[in-house]
């Protein structure tokens, strides 16, 4: 008797379900898994989704900001040439997700553009996202508390 | 000739060793990669070998056993969609990974037939096909509309020191409406040492460049081929 035959699925076929395809790009034309599950969407394109069209970006600190306006410190990533700017704006102005990430040193991107799609005609956006960043791990403190240390040892010496 | 983009998508693909069933809403919202969501109406699948999960803005997550996928048609989720994948892959930073894609892809619509058979004529002409097989002169001209263009990938060298490639490809498609190519450029690196954190200082280090240079690409393969 042949006691590697236990397997009543070959493994072959059981890793059709369990694995994406092996290429780092999305495709169109292949399915990730074989056979698909009904519920798991097939990448297809959505010609009538709604496209955002970027005239002019920025990334930006926040300074300083009260209960009802934040500056920001606005670096052109659109056109890197210019000069850095400061701008207040209304704390209405941003998205209810992003309130409780508002503190001085928080970063953000300011984005103005054009939104178009199938069923919707052209619009004007300005849309600001802050960025929820990863917390600092315990090596970037440590390194972050050496360089600390290098600077004031830098500094007092004479 | 005229075109348009009609679709556009970014997406960063990763390969190695996941953990789908860790990916829930639950757990993206309790470790703040994002903010709280309804989730509950939202079709999600999260499987012992299997995640898929639409997040807020646009984004859709697939995690395989081999494979992580992050992807979004929002142009102003593009840079933000770099912070989701660092924030994750710092909590699970043990992950293996061993290589990464930072893709850029846009559907195209060509104004006219003519537009877009002249388009696959140019970048690989036909007349070496013609040769190829005799039969195809003695096919009438209107079988022989069938002859063209449909899938073209090059091999670009990359501009840095990391191992892989970029490899821009265009496909006709057809299910997409008339006279459309896909545009896909696909921004491969190896990590050399397999560690989540290398894949982490590489896109940190690469995604802000990946985009532009795939928009430069795709325009100025555009641009030559609408003189």
């Amino acid at each position: 008797m042949n006691t590697t035959s236990i397997n009543l699925i070959p493994e072959e076929a059981l890793n059709a379900y369990r694995y994406g395809i092996e290429k780092t790009n999305l495709s169109y034309e292949a399915p990730e898994v074989r056979p698909r599950s009904a519920k798991f969407q097939k990448i297809k394109v959505d010609t009538n989704a709604q496209r955002e069209e970027i005239i002019q970006q920025w990334s930006g600190v926040v300074i300083n900001h009260t209960s009802n306006e934040i500056t920001v410190r606005l670096e052109d990533l659109t056109n890197p040439r210019n000069p850095d700017e400061l701008i207040t704006f209304s704390k209405n102005e941003i998205d209810e997700q992003y309130h409780d990430l508002i503190m001085v040193g928080a970063q953000l991107f300011w984005y103005i553009g054009y939104t178009q799609s199938y069923k919707q005609s052209k619009r004007r956006f300005c849309r600001i996202v802050f960025r929820r960043l990863a917390p600092w791990s315990a090596s970037e403190i440590k390194e972050a508390e050496k360089l600390t240390k290098d600077y004031v040892n830098f500094f007092h010496s004479d | 000739m005229s075109w348009k983009i009609i679709a556009e998508e970014a997406s960063i693909v990763l390969l190695g060793n996941f953990n789908p069933k860790i990916f829930h809403p639950e757990w993206f919202i309790r470790k703040q990669i994002l903010a709280g969501w309804d989730y509950t109406k939202d079709d999600i699948i999260c499987l012992q070998d299997m995640a898929q999960i639409k997040l807020p803005d646009e984004c859709i997550l697939h995690v395989f056993l081999n494979k992580f996928s992050l992807q979004t048609i929002l142009a102003t989720n593009y840079l933000s969609l770099k912070d989701i994948v660092v924030h994750i892959f710092t909590f699970l930073n043990e992950t293996p990974v061993l290589e990464m894609g930072m893709n850029l892809k846009y559907i195209i619509k060509l104004s006219d037939e003519e537009s877009w058979r002249n388009f696959g004529k140019e970048l690989a002409p036909q007349i070496y096909w013609r040769q190829s097989a005799k039969y195809l002169n003695d096919l009438e001209e209107k079988k022989m509309d069938q002859l063209g263009l449909w899938q073209l990938c090059m091999n670009l060298p990359r501009p840095d020191d990391f191992e892989g490639w970029i490899k821009p490809q265009i496909t006709a498609l057809s299910h997409s409406g008339d006279y459309t190519l896909e545009f896909n450029i696909n921004n491969h690196v190896i990590i050399s040492d397999s560690t989540a954190s290398t894949m982490i200082e590489i896109l940190n280090s690469s995604w802000d460049k990946s985009l532009p240079l795939a928009q430069e690409i795709f325009n100025n393969i555009m641009e030559s081929q609408t003189k």
